[in-house]
């Protein structure tokens, strides 16, 4: 057989592994608007904790042979977005005690868990993503108010071509920017924070927010 | 002369048979004050809450082309600049389901500020999808050394269902609502190169949704 035949047989063979392949290495890239939203008359204190810092999606099993999940600079890029958005100041801190001075409230975000989906293992035509996040609050002695969890759901539509890192991505960009959108309405309105604002803020001039 | 007359014939039953039928079936809430003037601005958006089916974004951005292009003097804001400069009110999770959730969004200041600043007279939210319902026949391939080759015959039926409800910013009301339902038979037959002839499902019922709008806020 010709050297040439032989070349194009041996590409065609490696094109056709890598489609094939098990193995999945992604970097998420994502960003999320800047929220239309009135910041709350509140100084922020934020912790990100070890495992906000490091956590990275990992799988090894028998269908999910070395899978990496990368998002820690998108997620990061979201509280940094999101957070002065919802906040009259946002500031970082070495511990969610710290009790540092003209800090009202602290946060301490971390990730709960993450799943993904591909179209064949569920029988549809799209890429899904969950990822659950828990936010510790704590109020400016140090003590926890809540723990608030939330999860934000993605999902992209399989079109011709389309990867599974690309699906993928696509799909873990929307749920980060579901989360960004849940942390922007909900925040208040969870039971417990509500019942802190309504003792911390002048409901005179928020009554929305009491 | 014979070949040529069959080949011509098969081909006629070919491209005949590709044709896609579209229905469309209107209802109009208040017919007196459906009317847009020049300067007002629609959006079109898709509705993405179904966990089983996702509106596309093509067919969505492909309705709002087609108003785009066949409206003078309208503006029609693009569904993603829209939906990211009011971020994150119209995310799939918080969008209004309603008209009345609308009116609740529009008492925050922030909200009513931008979209005022879009000048925005209807919403048009577009809820449906385009599937393979049956599919038969076979193609297979060959690549050798002396050379590459398709042969096989294939057939496949498109469905296409989509509703849009159109929402009047200004009276803050239920205008309407408008549904396509387009079908179609597509085919392959291959001998060495497949020759796809394609029923044009999706975009039949964009373009005639597309008409269906125009002509109901005009």
């Amino acid at each position: 057989m010709p050297r040439k035949t032989m070349n194009l047989l041996l590409l065609g063979f490696l094109v056709f592994i890598a489609g094939c392949s098990k193995t999945l290495n992604l970097q998420v890239d994502s960003e999320v608007p800047t929220p239309l939203a009135s910041r709350l008359p509140l100084s922020l204190g934020v912790y990100y904790n070890d495992n906000f810092l490091n956590y990275v999606f990992t799988e090894k099993s028998e269908v999910r042979k070395d899978w990496t999940i990368d998002n820690r600079t998108s997620r990061m890029t979201l509280f940094n977005d999101i957070l002065p958005s919802m906040f009259s100041s946002v500031n970082k801190v070495d511990s969610p005690n710290s009790q540092s001075t003209g800090i009202d409230i602290v946060l301490e975000p971390e990730v709960l868990d993450m799943q993904v989906a591909l179209p064949e293992e569920t029988h549809s035509d799209m890429f899904e993503a969950w990822i659950k996040y828990g936010i510790k609050i704590y109020n400016s002695s140090g003590n926890m108010i809540t723990e608030w969890q939330i999860t934000g759901y993605g999902k992209t539509h399989t079109a011709l071509f389309k990867n599974k890192e690309n699906g993928l991505n696509t799909a873990i960009s929307m749920a980060l920017r579901d989360l960004g959108a849940k942390m922007v309405l909900d925040f208040s309105k969870v039971p417990e924070i509500k019942t802190w604002l309504s003792s911390n803020i002048d409901c005179t001039q928020y009554p929305d927010l009491c | 002369m014979r070949p040529l007359i069959i080949f011509l014939f098969l081909s006629t039953i070919l491209l005949g048979g590709c044709k896609s039928t579209t229905v469309i079936d209107e209802y109009r809430e208040n017919t007196s004050t459906t009317l847009i003037h020049e300067g007002d601005a629609i959006v079109v958006l898709g509705r993405r809450n179904n966990s089983s089916y996702e509106t596309e974004f093509d067919f969505v951005e492909c309705v709002g082309r087609s108003l785009d292009s066949s409206l003078s003097g309208i503006n029609v804001i693009p569904e993603q600049s829209f939906v990211d400069s009011m971020y994150p009110y119209f995310e799939t999770s918080k969008a209004p389901m309603d008209v009345q959730n609308l009116d609740t969004l529009v008492q925050i200041p922030q909200v009513a500020a931008k979209l005022n600043d879009f000048n925005i007279r209807y919403f048009v939210w577009i809820d449906g999808f385009t599937e393979t319902t049956d599919s038969s026949g076979a193609i297979s391939c060959t690549v050798a050394p002396t050379g590459a080759g398709c042969f096989g015959f294939a057939t496949w039926d498109d469905e296409a269902n989509y509703e849009a409800v159109i929402w009047d910013f200004k009276d803050l009301n239920l205008s309407g609502k408008i549904s396509a339902e387009s079908s179609g038979t597509s085919y392959m037959p291959a001998v060495i190169i497949p020759i796809p002839l394609l029923a044009r499902v999706q975009s039949g019922a964009c373009s005639s949704m597309a008409s269906q709008i125009r002509s109901f806020i005009q």
